[in-house]
């Protein structure tokens, strides 16, 4: 059987608040999404979660504003990144995304979902480099869908990613790996 | 920090070897659509549904309609065998009504069925 488009899910959904259409979707997206959210929090996979809950609760609810500009994928990370900004502001009062470090509170103990290795070398990153090259190295998206989430400049995005990958090299050059 | 340069071929490595694969549902989805907000259109909907249900219902009874329910049962029932049996053009009628009923019947309690399963 043929399988429905996004567009098509997403338009029963606008229009008939049609929840079967949209748990689909939720089906579709939810591995991207919760990865998404692991590589951002360090692994921590409740959290992740709790994320990932609220950005689709979000889609549903604002699935009227898609104009179907951008990919329904893209649109989600872009709610996703919104969600991850909002979390980190609230729980973070005196500082902004830019901060290093801002999960070195819970890296202690997280339930981990990402490999080890992995989950010490996204650490060294800042959140912006981190999501930068997350979403290129672990979702696999093009540098124009990375402008479009992020809504940063495409010089922007393309520094972040410089700068993380020279201390991932760093990093995994240090640890051994070559 | 600046003494090496990108090394895509060492990272692209590392990542492959640490790829997070797909993550299993695990009753993600389910908790997902539990926590989706239903519109307060869909509420009122649902309420002026039952509302004249309920008003269905009591006036049925009221007014006996069970008995007249099987009486328009019943020869609509014995007006249908008789189109079986003796095909006539002017019998369609009832045939067609019968049939109608039966589907109105089934469609109501179809859309109850699926209404009520939404808000379990």
């Amino acid at each position: 059987m043929k399988q429905p488009t996004d567009i098509s899910l997403v338009t029963q959904v606008a229009v008939f608040r049609n929840r079967k259409a949209f748990d689909r979707l939720v089906v579709k997206y939810q591995s991207p999404i919760r990865r998404f959210f692991l590589a951002q929090t360090g692994g921590d996979a409740q959290l992740s979660d709790d994320l990932a809950q609220d950005t689709f609760v979000k889609a549903y609810t604002n699935i009227t504003h898609f104009r179907g500009l951008s990919s329904f994928s893209t649109w989600l990370y872009r709610i996703a990144y919104n969600t991850f900004y909002d979390y980190v502001r609230h729980h973070k009062p005196t500082g902004n995304i830019d901060t290093p470090g801002i999960l070195a509170a819970k890296a202690a103990h997280v339930d981990s979902g990402l490999k080890l290795d992995l989950q010490h070398a996204l650490r060294i990153l800042s959140p912006k480099e981190r999501l930068c090259v997350t979403l290129q190295l672990i979702e696999g998206q093009r540098i124009d869908k990375i402008v479009a989430i992020t809504g940063m400049a495409e010089g922007t995005v393309k520094s972040h990613l410089s700068r993380g990958k020279q201390k991932l090299t760093v990093y995994l050059k240090q640890n051994g790996y070559d | 920090m600046t003494e090496y340069n990108i090394d895509e071929k060492l990272i692209t490595r590392f990542f492959e070897a640490n790829r997070i694969g797909e993550i299993e549902d695990r009753g993600f989805s389910r908790r997902v659509m539990r926590q989706l907000p239903v519109s307060r259109m869909h509420r009122l909907n649902t309420l002026w549904t039952l509302l004249c249900t309920l008003i269905a219902v009591v006036y049925f009874f009221m007014h006996q309609g069970t008995r007249v329910l099987f009486v328009a049962f019943s020869h609509l029932w014995n007006n249908f065998f008789a189109s079986l049996v003796m095909p006539e053009w002017n019998m369609t009628t009832a045939l067609l009504t019968y049939i109608g009923v039966v589907l109105v019947m089934v469609f109501a309690v179809y859309h109850v069925l699926t209404n009520a399963r939404r808000f379990i």
